[in-house]
């Protein structure tokens, strides 16, 4: 997380110099002390965090493609003739564990267009699905199996 | 030239998607069906069209802080999305007219 604010610091200065360098050195430092202290997060976490790498990086391009692949189908409702659609709103359970692997999934579900995450309590998910069709195997898709996979990772 | 064609082409897809959504927009009669198609300009409208400035500007240091407003994009939307519905389900007591209501579980 350390290297990742330094990063993002050399990238919103825009060019590499010894006097940015020592700046952002002690400004990630302090960020990421506010963020230890305040957000719950440590170095522990990063090491899990950098074990999970490849899922995360997995998980972004399948969430990516699914983006994709429902905008066309919400694109050719849009300009199909008749508009026949069945709207739908499904309660369903999702076996995660950890508060944040759950608003990752809430999140994705928003983000893919079609779906949106009305409520989120507990593990009780409402989704709102433009159609039906939508809506299908919610339960165990890809986001559910590699999210659990995740935890699996930072559990042992 | 190159660059500049696919950039033109990124470029007119995102203006595309987002008109697309305008005309959903108008299309749609209730308030969650829109949103759904509002989002879809959100998403992939925006990311189309920045992508495309990324092409154009070539790879620099404005590439990486272009990706970082996609992921910023990405991570607001979904909260202003969800709490639009949220507040449609709660304070709409004839939803099941509009849309089908779904229990997989037991609660």
């Amino acid at each position: 997380m350390y290297i990742l604010l330094f990063l993002l610091w050399i990238a919103l200065n825009g060019r590499i110099t010894l006097e940015i360098c020592i700046f952002g050195v002690a400004i990630s430092a302090f960020v990421y002390r506010v963020m230890c202290k305040f957000l719950d997060y440590s170095p522990k976490n990063d090491i899990i965090f950098i074990r999970r790498f490849p899922l995360v990086v997995e998980y972004i391009f399948v969430l990516f493609v699914e983006i994709i692949k429902s905008s066309i189908i919400a694109l050719k409702i849009v300009y199909s003739k008749k508009i026949d659609i069945q709207p739908q709103v499904v309660f369903f359970d999702v076996p995660l564990k950890s508060e944040f692997m759950r608003t990752i999934l809430a999140n994705s579900i928003t983000l893919t267009p079609g779906t949106i995450t009305v409520d989120l309590d507990e593990d009780h998910f409402c989704v709102h699905a433009l159609d039906y069709t939508m809506t299908e195997g919610i339960e165990d898709s890809v986001f559910v199996r590699l999210l659990m996979k995740m935890e699996e990772i930072g559990n042992d | 030239m190159i660059r500049f064609i696919i950039c033109a082409i990124l470029m007119l897809l995102g203006v595309f998607t987002m008109f697309s959504a305008l005309v959903g927009n108008y299309r749609f009669g209730y308030v969650l069906n829109r949103m759904q198609v509002g989002a879809t300009a959100d998403t992939l409208g925006a990311f189309f069209i920045i992508s495309g400035l990324i092409v154009a500007s070539g790879f620099n240091a404005i590439t990486v802080k272009l990706i970082i407003m996609v992921f910023f994009l990405w991570f607001a939307n979904p909260v202003s999305s969800h709490f639009l519905a949220r507040t449609e389900i709660i304070t709409n007591e004839k939803i099941t007219q509009e849309c089908e209501v779904v229990r997989h579980d037991s609660i």
